[in-house]
């Protein structure tokens, strides 16, 4: 089934990915869309990605602020795997994973053993060392080697920029520079074996052809000449017409119409990644028309040996990228693991000492004290409340559950759930609600909670002051349409050395009392809604936090670009 | 003016305090809680304590209360060291008892009785 992926490498969603089928994909503000990027630069209908005989193509729905791809504006555009599609300020990778399948890529080589009778033999051979100038190569060819010299370069160019291009998969990677190499080799076929990282198996990862190129004949790839590569560390050129002594009778390549073909190690910084394998036919009935046999060239040889060392890089670069991200998720699994059994060691806590006053209290007829603990026991009722939902909120990737509605009445409701925590200190709780805010398309429950979060460290930083005071502000700009939330307290604020690291997830300054998630839920929460949280704190002491987003409505003129790439012709 | 018992809690739990304020006051001994990162050394700015009660403040650092269960600046003070990781006090330190959260009050309250007791 059709399947491709759009991740956001840019933008209010950064790091989210979406899978798409076959089915229109409709990208845009409004709510209605399949994709819905929250982002004031981007149209209601923006774009939609329509599927139709295996191309999947990006159309602009005469947006304002138009579409790009790759940098340049479009009005339709056929997607390939690889392209960056930018619509407003966000910035999308897209990958068509429809043909991806490993098995799909084995279906398509035949592995021969020594025992498939074939008649190929080796021609040449040309060691993989490192550095071999190409331009030395292209000297003794028969073409002008000042051509030749600067089509290797220009191709080895491509192919580091394809080796370092932002992908999410190795498959997709090492298929652009196998689509390179067809070319720059004039090969008919080429496939990519690749050796498993886990065991010393090396299996078909990718093919490619070329057009024209029966799509349905399986390309032929013989074992006995793969494992002479990987031995010998050796580039190796074989034809059919010839004989080779190295090989005995039995062994070597298929018959099949191959006429000639190559195969180059993909040689590591380490250890050998895989083998590229490349062929060229020459048909029976176009040989006796008199058509000249294809063949390949020594040079050919030489750029696919330099071909493979860069894919072999490339693989190993994507695998270290790979390592360090698993490492990076299991040392925060464990870190998230042990942070929230501190806290939840710490409401228990709490939950016992309420338990052992009206324990003591039921013991000794003492009502005071049942009163004390049960108010305990419920405190900490709410922080797990409190803890369950923070943990919710940012474990989930979700989009806003947007409604339009009134921020002022949502900080009442802040204040309401706050002035329980005040009643035993001197702490004043004050709202300055602007009267001038329109209503909005947000999501109320997620902005309470970032709201809460920050007007609870306000309160808490003012816990021991005898004249403790928080003030929540409501602002909204007209000219820049922003809704804004100012907490602000007169405690004793935050060192500048620790400001920046307060939105970093199970960062507390708040010791036993804190758990790290309430400022980063605030934070995600802003980011959904295409905002931020900053603070502000001066050395005398005092806090300031802002909560700002844009204003999202139903009216459907965005916002001007002031960023974007610059508009060409469309391409497609 | 007659010196009460003061047992003296430096960080940790609201909880705690509360807790120990609601059976230890009704006994005639006095409750005070201080944050040590508000001072530098608590004994130097509050009434000097009978007992001090101390949270391993330290965040996920991994064992790290040698530095509470040593006497300095506790000097002499008998105290109770609440941690989240268990450490062996040494048996020779009479004067410090040692709870590992989530611990039961009734054993905080057992401890501190105990080293009233006992100094």
């Amino acid at each position: 089934m059709a399947k491709a992926t759009l991740l956001v490498l840019q933008g209010v969603d950064q790091g989210k990915r979406a899978t798409i089928g076959p089915q229109t994909v409709s990208l845009g503000r409004g709510p209605q869309n399949t994709l819905r990027i929250l982002d004031t630069e981007v149209s209601r209908n923006h774009a939609e990605i329509l599927y139709a005989d295996g191309t999947w193509t990006l159309h602009d729905l005469e947006s304002s602020n138009g579409s790009f791809v790759n940098g340049q504006s479009i009005r339709s555009y056929a997607l390939r795997t690889g392209d960056q599609l930018q619509i407003g300020r966000t910035i999308m990778l897209f990958s068509d994973s429809t043909s991806n399948e490993t098995s799909q890529i084995a279906d398509r080589i035949d592995l021969l053993s020594a025992d498939d009778p074939d008649r190929s033999q080796i021609v040449g051979t040309l060691a993989s060392a490192e550095g071999k100038p190409l331009s030395r190569q292209a000297s003794v060819s028969r073409i002008s080697p000042v051509v030749t010299a600067d089509d290797n370069l220009q191709t080895l160019y491509r192919i580091s920029e394809e080796a370092v291009r932002a992908t999410d998969s190795l498959d997709l990677l090492l298929q652009r520079v196998l689509d390179l190499t067809i070319d720059a080799v004039s090969a008919d076929r080429a496939c990519m074996l690749v050796a498993e990282s886990r065991s010393d198996r090396i299996l078909p990862r990718v093919f490619s052809h070329r057009p024209g190129v029966n799509p349905n004949e399986r390309m032929p790839v013989s074992t006995s000449i793969v494992n002479y590569v990987i031995a010998q560390g050796e580039g190796v050129w074989t034809s059919d017409a010839l004989h080779d002594s190295r090989f005995d009778a039995g062994q070597s390549i298929v018959q099949a119409g191959i006429r000639e073909a190559m195969c180059v190690p993909m040689q590591g910084r380490y250890e050998l990644m895989g083998v590229i394998y490349v062929d060229i036919t020459s048909p029976a009935d176009y040989l006796l028309k008199g058509g000249a046999p294809r063949t390949f060239r020594e040079e050919l040889l030489t750029l696919l040996l330099a071909i493979g060392r860069q894919s072999a890089l490339a693989v190993e670069n994507f695998r270290y990228q790979e390592a360090l991200v698993t490492a990076e998720r299991l040392a925060a699994v464990g870190q998230a693991i042990a942070s929230l059994s501190h806290d939840i060691k710490n409401i228990l806590q709490g939950v016992r000492g309420g338990s052992y006053l009206i324990d003591m209290g039921l013991n000794e007829g003492k009502e005071d004290l049942i009163r004390k603990g049960w108010t305990i026991v419920e405190r900490n009722q709410d922080r797990i409340y409190g803890l369950v939902m923070d943990m919710l909120t940012y474990s989930k990737e979700r989009q806003p559950a947007l409604q339009e509605s009134n921020l002022n009445s949502v900080v009442e409701e802040v204040s309401r759930l706050i002035e329980g925590r005040v009643t035993d200190q001197p702490t004043k709780v004050e709202m300055d609600l602007s009267e001038d805010l329109p209503l909005s398309l947000f999501d109320p429950d997620g902005v309470l909670r970032a709201i809460l979060n920050v007007a609870t460290n306000a309160i808490d930083a003012v816990e021991e002051s005898d004249d403790g005071r928080v003030v929540i502000a409501t602002r909204f700009d007209p000219n820049s349409e922003l809704l804004s939330v100012i907490v602000t307290d007169n405690g004793p604020g935050i060192p500048a050395n620790e400001q920046k690291h307060i939105f970093d997830l199970f960062e507390s300054t708040k010791g036993s009392r804190g758990t790290g998630l309430g400022l980063a839920v605030s934070q995600k929460i802003m980011q959904e809604h295409g905002g931020e949280i900053s603070v502000a704190s001066p050395e005398a002491g005092g806090c300031e936090f802002r909560l700002t987003w844009p204003r999202i409505s139903d009216d459907p003129a965005p916002l001007e670009h002031t960023n974007a790439p610059t508009s060409n012709e469309p391409t497609s | 003016m007659v010196n009460r018992t003061n047992v003296m809690l430096v960080d940790g739990l609201t909880e705690t305090e509360e807790v120990l304020k609601a059976v230890l006051e009704p006994r005639g001994m006095l409750v005070t809680r201080v944050r040590s990162t508000h001072s530098t050394n608590p004994l130097v700015s509050h009434e000097a304590p009978s007992v001090v009660v101390l949270h391993e403040s330290e965040r996920l650092q991994g064992p790290s209360s040698q530095g509470l269960t040593s006497p300095a600046p506790w000097g002499n003070v008998p105290r109770v060291v609440i941690g989240h990781y268990h450490t062996h006090t040494s048996s020779t330190d009479r004067g410090c008892r040692y709870l590992s959260q989530p611990f039961q009050y009734a054993e905080l309250v057992t401890a501190i009785e105990s080293l009233l007791r006992s100094h």
